[in-house]
C-alpha cells in the first residue's frame, strides 16, 4: 500500500450563517468578500487562489505531497514527493444553512481528487450515492451522505492544528494581522484598497472584542475529520513508469484528513491528512 | 407611559401582547424590506468605498430583524405564560391608521407601516418607531379602557410590564411551564423564558432595552442603530449629493390588492410584470409556510422533541435559505410596464387567515405538501428563458427542506 501525506493551506471563500449560503458578497455572517474582489464562490482550492489576501497565508495556498511510504517504508525520493493534491470540479462544503448538514458536518462535493508530480497523475472521484449516481446531493438519503460527512465525536488536537498552521495566540495572531492592515492602511491612496483594508481591519477589530468569545476567533483552533474510502472511477497516468509498479484502481483508495485551523480573514484554512493507494511494485 | 392606557385584565394584557406581536413582526418586515433593497456591487453605480458603507448598514439592520424576531419569540412565551395564544398574524401591508399615533393640534395622525426601500424617510420612520419615551414630548388624551394606545414600541411594552408588576402573579401564570420557547435559534439570539413575575418583568425590560436604550448605554439598540445609520447617510449624501444607496425598488410591492391594507403617503405598487409576479407570489407562499409552521411550533402541539426539533431547523434554514434570497431577487426584478427601471421587492403578504389545523399530524402533512409543491413552482420558474440564476439553487434547497419534512414526520408518533 502506498500512502501519500499531504498538507497545507488551502483557500474557500464561503459565506456564513446567517447569510445565505450562495451570498456573494457577505452581509451578515463573518467571512467577506472585500472591496475589488470577485463575488463568494464557496469553491474550495487546495491550488491558485482566487484574490488572496495579504498579509495572510493566501499566498501561502498549495496543498501538497510531504511524504511517501510504501508498506510503511519511506521512499525519499519517490515522484510524487512535493506534487500537488487538488481537488477538481469546483468542490464545496455542502451545508446549506442547514438544509443538507448542520455546522460542521458539511460534506465536501464533489470530491474528485488528483495528485499530480514527477510525470505521475493519479485521479479518482467518490460518487455520492453509488447507487444513483444521478442524483443530486439535495435528494440523497442523509444516511448516504453520512460517509462522507466530518467523523462524529472526533476531534483534532488543537495542539497538532497549532503546530501545522503557526497560529499559537488565536487572539494575537489576529491582534498582529490587524495592525499590520493598519500599517498597510496608511501607506496607500488607493480608495478601492482603502475600503478593502478598512473592511477587514473592522471585521478584525469588531472578533476581538474582549466581552465576546468570537467565532472567527476560536475557529482558528477547530477542525474537522474526514474518513472514507474513494470509490469512483479512477485515473493512472504514468506514462514513464516512474512509479516502478502497478496502481489499483478497482479497490477503493481510503482517504483521512483533516481541515481547519480556519483564518476567517483571509478565507483560508489548513489541511493535512493521508492517501492510501493500492500498490503492487514490479 | 406615554399612551396611558391602564391594562388591568387579563384580557387587555393578551390583547396588549397580541397587539405587540403584530407589532414586531411588522417591524421586522419593514426592516427586512430596507435592508433588502439596498444596492450591493459598484455596478449599481455607487463605489466600492459606498458599498462597503452600504453594507454595514445592511448588516445592523439585519441584526436588528433578527432581534425583532427573537422579541417575536419572547412575547409568545409571554402570551402562553399567562393563557394567551401565539399571534403571528398581521394585516398586510401598508397600514396607514393602525399603529403609532403621532398626535397634531387637531388631530391624531399615525406613523405608517409601508415596505419603504432604504432611504432618510424610512430611517426616519424607524427611528420613531424605537425612540425612548422620554424623547417625545407628548400627551394623549383620555383612552376607552378597551383599545391599546401607544407611541411608541417601548411605551407598549411599559404598559404592559406595569400590568405584569400588578395583576395578581398567582392568578395570572395559568399557561403550561413546558410551552416556553427556550431554544437557541441562533448565535447571539436570546429568547426569554416567562414563568412568573420576575421572569416575565425582566424578559420587557430587555426587550425595551434592546429597542431604545441610549447609545451610551447599549450602542447596539435599535433606535441607537438607526440613528447612527441617518447621521452616517446625510453625511455621504452631503458629500455625494447623487448617492442613492437603494436599488428603485417601489414602495409596498403587492401581487394584488389586500382588505385589511390601508394604502398611505407612500401607496402601493401593483406588479405586474408576469415574470416578477409569479417569483413575488412565490415568495409569499414560502412566507406564509414558514409562518404556519411557527405557528405550529409555538402551539406546543406534543410533537417528539426530534420533531420540534426539526420544526425549529426547518424555520431557520427557510428564513437564511430561501426567504431572504427570493427577497434579494425580487429587489432586482422589475415591478410594472408602466414604471420602467423602478423594481419590485418582497411584499410579505397574506393572501388568507392562516391557521394551523388541529390535528397535528394534518399540520405536518400540509407543510409538507405546501413545500414539495413550492419546490416544483421554483423549478418551472428557474427553467425559464432568462430566469435569475439563484432560482435553480433554490428549488434544491426547497425540495430538500421538503425531505426533510418528511422525514422527521417518522421521527414520532404524529
Amino acid at each position: 500500500m502506498l500512502t501519500l501525506n499531504v498538507e497545507g493551506w488551502f483557500q474557500c471563500r464561503l459565506a456564513t450563517d446567517p447569510d445565505p449560503s450562495d451570498e456573494p458578497r457577505g452581509v451578515s455572517g463573518w467571512t467577506f468578500a472585500v472591496a475589488g474582489e470577485e463575488d463568494l464562490d464557496r469553491i474550495i482550492r487546495l491550488q491558485q487562489p482566487v484574490s488572496p489576501r495579504s498579509p495572510g497565508p493566501g499566498s501561502k495556498v498549495g496543498v501538497v505531497v510531504k511524504a511517501v511510504s510504501l508498506d510503511g517504508q519511506h521512499v525519499l525520493d519517490h515522484p510524487l514527493v512535493g506534487g500537488q493534491l487538488e481537488l477538481l470540479d469546483k468542490p464545496k462544503f455542502e451545508g446549506r444553512n442547514g438544509i443538507v448538514a448542520e455546522d460542521a458536518t458539511e460534506f465536501i462535493h464533489p470530491f474528485h481528487l488528483q495528485l499530480t508530480g514527477g510525470g505521475v497523475s493519479l485521479r479518482r472521484e467518490d460518487i455520492l450515492d453509488p447507487q444513483d449516481p444521478e442524483r443530486n446531493i439535495h435528494e440523497v438519503d442523509p444516511s448516504v451522505l453520512r460517509r462522507r460527512q466530518p467523523v462524529e465525536g472526533e476531534a483534532v488536537e488543537r495542539a497538532e492544528i497549532a503546530e501545522a498552521t503557526g497560529i499559537m495566540d488565536y487572539e494575537g495572531y489576529r491582534r498582529k494581522r490587524k495592525d499590520k492592515l493598519e500599517e498597510k492602511l496608511q501607506g496607500t491612496s488607493d480608495p478601492v484598497i482603502q475600503a478593502a483594508l478598512q473592511k477587514r481591519i473592522d471585521d478584525l477589530d469588531e472578533s476581538l472584542d474582549p466581552k465576546k468569545r468570537d467565532i472567527r476567533v476560536g475557529i482558528q483552533g477547530v477542525g474537522l475529520i474526514y474518513r472514507f474510502a474513494i470509490r469512483g472511477p479512477a485515473e493512472v497516468v504514468d506514462e514513464g513508469d516512474a512509479l516502478g509498479g502497478l496502481v489499483g484502481t478497482s479497490p477503493p483508495w481510503p482517504i483521512e484528513f483533516w481541515m481547519g485551523g480556519w483564518d476567517a480573514d483571509a478565507l483560508c484554512g489548513y489541511m493535512r491528512g493521508r492517501l492510501q493507494v493500492p500498490f503492487r511494485p514490479l | 407611559m406615554i399612551g396611558a392606557t391602564k391594562i388591568d385584565t387579563r384580557e387587555e394584557l393578551i390583547n396588549a401582547l397580541t397587539e405587540a406581536a403584530a407589532l414586531e413582526h411588522g417591524l421586522l418586515c419593514q426592516y427586512l424590506f430596507a435592508a433588502l433593497s439596498m444596492k450591493r456591487h459598484p455596478s449599481e453605480d455607487v463605489t466600492w468605498s459606498q458599498v462597503e458603507l452600504i453594507r454595514s448598514w445592511e448588516r445592523h439592520i439585519l441584526r436588528v430583524a433578527r432581534e425583532e424576531m427573537a422579541h417575536l419569540g419572547t412575547v409568545s412565551n409571554l402570551l402562553t405564560a399567562i393563557g394567551g395564544a401565539p399571534q403571528f398574524r398581521r394585516p398586510n401591508f401598508p397600514q396607514q391608521a393602525r399603529y403609532f399615533p403621532e398626535p397634531l393640534e387637531d388631530d391624531v395622525q399615525h406613523v405608517e407601516f409601508t415596505l419603504e426601500p432604504f432611504s432618510i424617510s424610512a430611517l426616519e420612520r424607524f427611528i420613531r418607531f424605537e425612540m425612548p419615551e422620554e424623547k417625545l414630548r407628548v400627551t394623549l388624551e383620555a383612552v376607552a379602557p378597551d383599545p391599546i394606545k401607544y407611541v411608541t414600541v417601548g411605551d407598549l411594552y411599559g404598559q404592559i410590564r406595569e400590568a405584569f408588576e400588578t395583576l395578581n402573579d398567582r392568578e395570572l401564570f395559568i399557561g403550561p411551564r413546558m410551552a416556553q420557547d427556550t431554544d437557541d435559534w441562533a448565535a447571539n439570539l436570546k429568547l426569554r423564558n416567562v414563568v412568573d413575575q420576575a421572569t416575565a418583568v425582566k424578559a420587557i425590560n430587555d426587550i425595551i432595552e434592546e429597542g431604545e436604550a441610549a447609545p451610551e448605554t447599549l450602542p447596539t439598540s435599535h433606535w441607537a442603530t438607526f440613528v447612527r445609520i441617518r447621521e452616517a447617510l446625510e453625511k455621504e449624501i452631503e458629500n455625494n449629493p447623487g448617492f442613492s444607496p437603494a436599488r428603485p425598488v417601489v414602495c409596498n410591492p403587492l401581487t394584488r390588492r389586500h382588505r385589511d391594507s390601508s394604502s398611505g403617503a407612500t401607496g402601493m405598487t401593483i406588479i405586474d410584470n408576469p415574470d416578477t409576479l409569479e417569483i413575488a407570489e412565490l415568495f409569499n407562499a414560502v412566507y406564509g409556510t414558514m409562518m404556519l409552521m411557527l405557528m405550529q411550533f409555538y402551539a406546543f402541539a406534543g410533537e417528539a422533541p426530534e420533531q420540534r426539533e426539526g420544526l425549529r431547523a426547518t424555520i431557520r434554514q427557510m428564513m437564511s435559505g430561501v426567504v431572504r434570497p427570493l427577497g434579494e431577487i425580487l429587489t432586482q426584478m422589475p415591478a410594472r410596464a408602466d414604471l420602467p427601471g423602478k423594481t419590485a421587492g418582497p411584499g410579505f403578504e397574506f393572501y388568507t387567515d392562516l391557521r394551523v389545523p388541529s390535528d397535528r399530524r394534518n399540520s405536518w402533512l400540509i407543510f409538507h405538501e405546501r413545500l414539495a409543491h413550492e419546490a416544483q413552482a421554483c423549478k418551472r420558474l428557474a427553467q425559464k428563458d432568462g430566469a435569475p440564476q439563484r432560482l435553480a439553487y433554490l428549488h434544491e434547497n426547497l425540495e430538500g427542506l421538503a425531505r426533510n419534512v418528511q422525514r422527521y414526520m417518522n421521527l414520532g408518533e404524529l
